[in-house]
């Protein structure tokens, strides 16, 4: 079986019915913002920028990269499975990739269909192409390097959703407001330099009216998808080591 | 086939499997121990999960431990009862199939045999998170053999089987065994003993006896055997005769003067002067059996002895 299979294993796996719901949930966080702004009276541009910002980069691809990524090996463990699939002539490196590739997937398809679905619901049919598509290319990227980052954690530690989600929520939230080049550490700095969007009202928080005083000059996009693709190859690269050559054992089994 | 030399494994401070070293053929192995006797541990050190601390573990001359080629032919049945449970019990199999190796050309025939030959095939749709215990371990079984591997580990295989069921793993696994090397952990004893002869034990992480449980007999040969003699209440009468014999050291009788329990290192002898003594008396004699010949025995021996 090779990592392909694997990957379409997982992507059905995780989409049967029953299991799709949380897809489905994940996906209609974007949509529902746009609904809202709408029917407050925002602008269909002030409606994409806020939706797309709020409900989909800081909300379904954080957590759908949390829910795939941090559980790619962690789900095994936790769900004490990991010894059905590593006492199979599969290799380790195999069996990682596959379950990564399914769920960079899975995590950069919800997050397209959430981002289609919003611009709809914005803009009507009569949206920026240009736009979307960008958005849709970024939210992919962004796919791509938070579930090799979570699958990274999901690798080393049985509290890798825990560990992602405080990553994710916390650390990329609160880091862009610290004064200097430390929003240079969140993956979000470089996703909202590639596709930036207006803030919703187009006034500054106090915060963030600091914090911009003592930012240094945007981040510019070769620089931007540079350090995407070194987080994302690190991470994998270290997942895959890491993943061929330690022990798993189920939770209970462990010690 | 399955070779330990000196292998030790430490989890920290506490020890799984210390020193052990030995060597498992063709035909069925019992792995019998305590809780935290290291079965399981030697398992995994088998199946490659875990690697040893000290010394070395090789299966077809190689290292197991994540070795695709080792797990080809090596099938494995875990000790957790866990499974994908909105699964069903076909897509379990299939999957499971499909990682062993099969072609998924030859899947869907190879688990439609594994659920018939472990009587799953009428359930074949339902869900594993709906499936008892029983049904559960049944799929556990034959995810394990479904690939004909040329080496069996099952860790606890018979937990969970109603009476018929454990007939049917029973045979399921004597014919595995006729021409492979099964390895079969159990603290179910009697299982095991009907299975097979040919035990590992060991205790504390250590390995306390290897080989044919006859032969470990004679090892434990020193300490007495014990017979039960059950009586039509005349056990004080029987006990009265039997203790002045060189051939009893003790005798109790256990319950309402119709059980007495002999304890006699040489067996042959005793049985001979049993008959006679009964017959002398006219005692009424219901049954008398060994209590030493099962693996339960042998194991209480070696261990307390």
């Amino acid at each position: 079986m090779n990592a392909l299979a694997i990957a379409i294993w997982f992507l059905k796996d995780t989409l049967q019915p029953k299991r799709a719901v949380t897809a489905v949930l994940l996906g209609i966080i974007g949509p529902l913002f746009a609904l809202l702004f709408r029917a407050f009276g925002f602008t269909p541009a002030e409606t994409y920028d806020a939706s797309v910002q709020l409900g989909i980069f800081s909300a379904t691809l954080v957590l759908a990269a949390i829910a795939y990524g941090g559980g790619i090996v962690t789900s095994e463990v936790l769900g004490r499975t990991i010894p059905l699939l590593l006492t199979r002539p599969v290799p380790r490196w195999t069996l990682f990739m596959g379950k990564w590739l399914g769920a960079i997937v899975l995590t950069a398809a919800i997050s397209v269909v959430a981002c289609f679905l919003t611009a709809v619901l914005s803009f009507g049919i009569e949206f920026d192409t240009n736009m979307l598509l960008r958005d849709m290319l970024v939210l992919s990227a962004g796919a791509v390097t938070y579930v090799s980052l979570f699958g990274l954690l999901s690798v080393l530690s049985k509290r890798a959703w825990l560990i992602a989600a405080i990553f994710g929520f916390f650390w990329e939230t609160w880091v862009t407001y610290v004064p200097g080049d430390f929003r240079r550490l969140s993956v979000m700095t470089y996703l909202k330099q590639l596709s930036p969007h207006a803030d919703v009202g187009g006034q500054e928080s106090p915060l963030e009216a600091l914090s911009e005083a003592f930012q240094t000059a945007p981040i510019d996009p070769l620089t931007c998808w540079n350090t995407l693709a070194v987080l994302t190859i690190l991470s994998l690269a270290v997942s895959i080591a890491v993943f061929s050559t330690a022990e798993f054992l189920p939770t209970e089994e462990a010690g | 086939m399955i070779e330990l030399q000196r292998a030790s494994r430490w989890y920290g401070q506490v020890i799984g499997v210390n020193d052990v070293t030995c060597t498992i053929g063709q035909g069925i192995t019992g792995l019998l121990g305590e809780n935290g006797a290291g079965k399981s541990t030697l398992i995994k050190l088998v199946t490659g999960q875990l690697r040893p601390t000290t010394g070395a573990v090789t299966v077809f001359g190689e290292t197991p431990f994540a070795n695709s080629s080792v797990f080809r032919r090596l099938g494995y049945c875990p000790e957790t009862d866990s499974f994908y449970e909105h699964m069903s019990c076909e897509e379990f199999l299939l999957l499971m199939a499909r990682l062993s190796g099969v072609p998924s050309s030859e899947a869907a025939a190879v688990a439609e045999r594994s659920l018939r030959r472990v009587g799953m095939y009428d359930s074949r749709k339902r869900k594993l998170g709906a499936c008892s215990k029983g049904m559960r371990q049944r799929i556990r079984i034959a995810q394990a053999v479904q690939h004909d591997p040329e080496v069996l580990i099952l860790d606890e295989p018979m937990s969970g089987l109603d009476p018929v069921g454990r007939k049917e793993m029973s045979d399921l696994l004597l014919e595995f065994g006729a021409t492979r090397t099964v390895i079969i952990s159990s603290h179910i004893l009697y299982e095991v003993e009907a299975l097979t002869r040919s035990i590992i034990l060991l205790h504390r992480g250590r390995l306390l006896a290897q080989g044919d449980v006859r032969r470990i007999r004679d090892l434990i040969d020193r300490h007495p055997h014990q017979v039960v003699v059950e009586t039509d209440g005349s056990a004080r009468l029987l006990a009265k005769e039997l203790v002045g014999l060189s051939s009893v050291v003790a005798a109790r009788i256990e319950g309402d003067e119709s059980r007495l329990i002999v304890e006699t290192p040489r067996p042959d002898e005793f049985y001979t002067q049993l008959r006679d003594i009964v017959l002398a008396n006219n005692i009424p004699l219901r049954t008398f059996y060994s209590q030493d010949n099962n693996l339960e025995a042998v194991f209480r021996y070696l261990v307390k002895g």
